[in-house]
């Protein structure tokens, strides 16, 4: 790969990366999703970010997380023939996983919404 | 060089004097310099703030937990800054404790127990924790209203941390700070609140696993066969008796907020949740299934839970009244608990939020088809098992007082390969529909039609002590009537659903059963935007509730809630779709409402996507200048019908029908909303738009309904249907006020006829007095339509007399006997007489004023 193909696929890792590291949004989302049967619920890593007044921020950042891995995959098909195989498909297969988890991340804040009668 | 340097160094100097300067809380001007003693460390120097509603509050960074901490001494001034009383010391001075495990003190100064005798609350400032203050300590003395020095116009305070047993506040310097003299503002007692959920608002548990609500376990067992020890047996008992209450549903996941922001908002008010008496928030959770109407094991209900609910509270708190938020049945539960404690209720405020108070028909939806309650792998089945024996869904059903004032809220067509026939149920006809063709609980049916007497569906509340509001949720669109399709095929009968009736309401509860309640006018709100499960926590609706409660004055958009009735209409579309179809709709802002992964998701404000059977129906508002993106795309291979209803407060103003339209499972498409609305068809799903599709057909319906009238001789009485230029019979409302029979059509053009003023059904007689069309009087005479009719003791019917005079030149009389029916008069095909054997019944049809009949 190019340097400049390195970048970009840094730079869109990052756009998962940097969030998940500081703040956790899917791992807590996740962690919170399957905790809702436990009578004494947990938090995976406590932060600003959980609290009502940055929901929106919260939904931002994992909207950005989804594309930022959807990008990495995408770039890193398109620019297939520059990587190496034993470092493509582990790289393809590892951004598939997270990207499938993102998404039900991203579905269970952003669309997501139960209602009782 | 050295004028950068310079430039630099003023900067530098002179943004901290400017951030100082910035940061001073614009409260009262001091009436003394602030007053420090000695270099306070920064780490430890308390400081002062107001909240948002003027409470006034002490903040400790308390760096050395270990550390003993001295409380204060008060400086009061006049208006003209004239030291009154000073010197003292609030606590005597020496005063002191540790407070282990807490590294932020906050100290707020309060009026709420002892009205006049103000004193602290001390709080975590971290956590937002209440923090005990035991009274037989020192320290206690701060919870106590020995911290009672006469209000005054401004009170200077000092802190300070040092050893208590070697200390003056005349000679120590050091780890002292005094605030500016401070306007200090006292709060009236806060009245102790306690807020009720409704249905499936508490968790369920079964030893450590929850059986409500876990998403997860949801998720992840497929059937969710493991809430099954949820269910109830056919004779109201638990199948699982080990099942034990949780907390209430507060906040599941990240961003679902049921129950946890109306806590917190009252917290941030200052109220406090702890099991202490300086306690005045409170929650009840307790056991849904069993309703109002269902009994314990030990012979309580839920009503007695609640009423010691409010003992245990007045008993914690010393308080002799209780602040109710009830929020859907939670305000049936109070309400019983009022009428059965007229005089000693100790209720002072109740708030009713969406309280369904004569039910709601969304109820028979979950009793014939369950629900997935927008949990999309919560299977309806399960739900559909669950509901079926659960006393609650049984006090949720629409009640006697609903249908005499809504009319009917079940409605079954009847349809064979040649005609199709329907009929709007009466209230008992509704109760076999359910127990006898439905297979439900009939037990439960009876306890809940117990529970709903004219008396407790309108009881007044106010007359025994309560100050009640409501806040009602208005502009959903809500099922207000089920209509079940049975068609005959060769093989037995299909039954499937057609798109249920809407009004205004919450979602789920009509806003004329959440109005059913006596209160006075300007205690009733209306929430223009609002979600029924999670209308406690809503934004504005929160708000509301706290200001009406705390008499806080917290900004609520008058936009999204209001006290203008007329805002409650139903302007909108209603589409309805006949698969195989799939359909996905994305409003202007992004939300999205359709089907994922088989199940409904809905986050459109106020709009609501039902299916029923295979059929779904989609109700979009558009007074608010909404705009939508509606996509199709074909799940199968055959025809669709697509069917598009402009509605206007809740009537159907245009009528548009794409009918029979070929799909496939290629098929994609975009339907275009509007006056003329269109379709466009990618047949093949390559992108590209291949036909435009015009309606079959636009019908506007400005025609009234005309009268069908025949006896029937099972109900003994006479029978009214409608027919209609457009609306099918089946969508044609029958109120039948024994001398005034109304038909209204779904565009809400009305037919009246008015009998001769007497009981029919007492007196056996009946004959047509009047007749209107949209309100405007047609003459009748001289026609005449008159039955009268007798039975003998054993309900065998004796006689029956018809006689039907048209002014277009016809008059018919049939009159039976017992055995045979005489049929004698003359219409166009001239002189009639002629005997028949057994019962011959005519139908009698008004036409424009006129009538016309068969047999």
């Amino acid at each position: 790969m190019t340097k400049k193909q390195k970048v970009w696929i840094g730079i869109f890792l990052a756009m998962f990366i940097m969030p998940e590291v500081l703040w956790s949004p899917v791992g807590n989302t996740l962690y919170s999703f399957f905790q809702s049967g436990k009578i004494v619920s947990q938090v995976f890593r406590s932060n600003f970010l959980l609290e009502y007044r940055y929901e929106s921020l919260f939904k931002i950042i994992i909207t950005m997380q989804l594309i930022g891995i959807v990008l990495a995959l995408f770039y890193a098909i398109k620019y297939r023939k520059n990587i190496r195989n034993l470092v493509f498909w582990p790289f393809v297969l590892i951004c598939l996983l997270l990207a499938i988890i993102i998404i039900f991340a991203f579905y269970l804040i952003v669309i997501f919404s139960p209602s009782f009668p | 060089m050295k004028k950068i340097y310079t430039t630099l160094l003023l900067i530098f100097l002179i943004t901290p004097v400017y951030n100082v300067y910035a940061q001073t809380p614009a409260y009262p001007k001091p009436c003394a310099p602030g007053y420090i003693q000695g270099n306070v460390p920064t780490t430890q120097v308390p400081d002062y703030d107001y909240t948002s509603d003027g409470f006034l509050e002490f903040h400790f960074r308390l760096t050395n937990p270990t550390w003993k901490y001295n409380f204060g001494q008060e400086k009061i001034y006049d208006q003209n800054c004239n030291l009154k009383v000073g010197g003292t010391g609030i606590f005597n001075d020496k005063r002191a404790s540790t407070w282990p495990g807490v590294s932020h003190l906050v100290l707020r100064y309060v009026d709420d127990i002892y009205p006049g005798y103000p004193h602290f609350n001390a709080f975590n400032g971290d956590t937002g924790a209440s923090i005990p203050l035991d009274t037989s300590t020192i320290m206690g003395n701060l919870s106590q209203n020995n911290v009672g020095f006469l209000p005054s116009p401004s009170i200077r305070l000092i802190f300070g941390n040092r050893d208590p047993n070697n200390f003056s506040w005349n000679t120590e310097t050091g780890d002292l700070i005094s605030t500016p003299a401070l306007q200090l503002k006292i709060l009236p007692p806060k009245t102790p609140v306690l807020i009720i959920p409704g249905v499936l608002g508490t968790d369920i548990n079964k030893g450590t696993d929850k059986l409500w609500l876990d998403l997860g376990r949801n998720f992840t067992d497929i059937g969710d066969q493991f809430m099954d020890p949820l269910q109830f047996n056919t004779n109201l008992t638990p199948l699982d008796t080990s099942l034990e209450i949780g907390d209430l549903v507060k906040n599941p996941l990240i961003g679902q907020h049921f129950y946890d922001l109306i806590i917190q908002e009252f917290k941030d008010q200052g109220y406090i949740e702890s099991t202490n008496s300086d306690a005045n928030l409170f929650t009840f959770p307790y056991d849904w299934r069993y309703g109002v109407s269902g009994v314990f094991s030990d012979g309580s209900t839920n009503v007695d839970l609640l009423r010691q609910k409010i003992q245990d509270i007045m008993t914690q708190t010393g308080s002799n009244k209780v602040d109710i938020i009830a929020h859907s049945t939670g305000g049936l539960l109070v309400k019983k608990y009022v009428m059965n404690h007229l005089s000693d209720n100790h209720i002072g405020k109740a708030v009713f939020v969406g309280v369904p108070n004569t039910g709601a028909p969304k109820a028979i939806k979950v009793l014939l088809k369950g629900d997935s309650f927008g949990i999309p792998w919560l299977a309806d089945s399960e739900m559909k098992k669950i509901a079926k024996n659960l006393p609650v869904i049984y006090d949720l059903s629409p009640s006697q007082q609903y249908f005499n004032t809504k009319g009917s809220y079940v409605k079954i067509i009847n349809q064979n390969l040649f005609s199709s026939s329907s009929q709007d149920l009466d209230f008992s006809q509704t109760n076999s529909f359910l127990t006898n063709d439905h297979n439900l609980n009939n037990q439960a049916l009876s306890s809940a039609q117990n529970l709903h007497t004219t008396n407790f569906d309108n009881f007044d509340m106010r007359s025994n002590g309560v100050d009640l509001y409501s806040i009602n949720g208005c502009k959903a669109g809500t099922i207000t009537k089920i209509i079940e399709r049975r068609t005959q095929k060769i093989f037995g009968t299909e039954v499937s659903y057609d798109s249920p009736q809407r009004s205004p309401g919450d979602g789920t509860v009509p806003l004329e059963s959440a109005t059913n309640l006596p209160i006075d006018v300007g205690n009733k709100y209306y929430a223009l935007q609002s979600d029924h499960g999670k209308m406690l926590s809503q934004d504005n609706v929160r708000q509301q509730i706290v200001n009406i409660i705390s008499g806080s004055n917290l900004a609520v958009d008058d936009t999204k809630i209001s006290q203008d009735i007329s805002k409650c209409k139903l302007n909108g579309k209603a589409i309805s779709v006949f698969s195989p179809l799939d359909i996905n709709i994305t409003d202007q802002d992004g939300n999205h409402a359709g089907l994922v992964s088989g199940s409904i998701e809905n986050n459109i404000p106020n709009a609501s996507f039902d299916i029923m059977g295979e059929h779904k129906f989609i109700y979009l508002p558009d007074d608010e200048g909404q705009t939508y993106s509606v996509k199709i795309n074909g799940t199968g291979n055959g025809t669709f019908t697509l069917i598009e209803d402009a509605l206007d407060n809740k009537l159907i103003q245009q009528t548009q029908i794409f009918r029979d339209i070929p799909v496939t499972t290629n098929l994609t498409g975009q339907v275009n909303l509007g006056t003329a609305t269109t379709l466009s068809l990618d047949n093949n799903g390559d992108g590209i738009i291949d036909q435009t599709i015009q309606p079959s057909l636009i019908i506007k319906d400005t025609t009234a309904p005309e009268f069908s009238v025949q006896f029937n001789p099972a109900t003994k009485d006479l029978q009214f249907t409608g027919t209609d230029n457009i609306s099918g019979p089946e969508d044609i409302t029958v109120i039948d006020n024994d001398t005034v029979i109304t038909l209204s059509d779904r565009a809400g053009n009305t037919s009246q006829m008015t009998l001769k003023d007497r009981n029919r059904r007492s007196a056996m007689v009946a004959e047509m007095q009047s007749l209107s069309y949209n309100n405007q009087i047609v003459n009748v005479s001289p026609n005449i339509l008159k039955f009268s009719w007798s039975y003998d003791n054993s309900g065998q019917l004796l006689s029956l007399k018809q006689i039907v005079k048209s002014r277009s030149n016809f008059s018919i009389s049939a009159t039976y006997n017992g055995s045979s029916t005489q049929i004698t008069g003359q219409d166009q095909t001239g002189r009639i007489s002629k005997t028949l054997n057994g019962l011959v019944l005519l139908k009698v049809f008004t036409k424009m004023g006129d009538l016309n009949w068969s047999y």
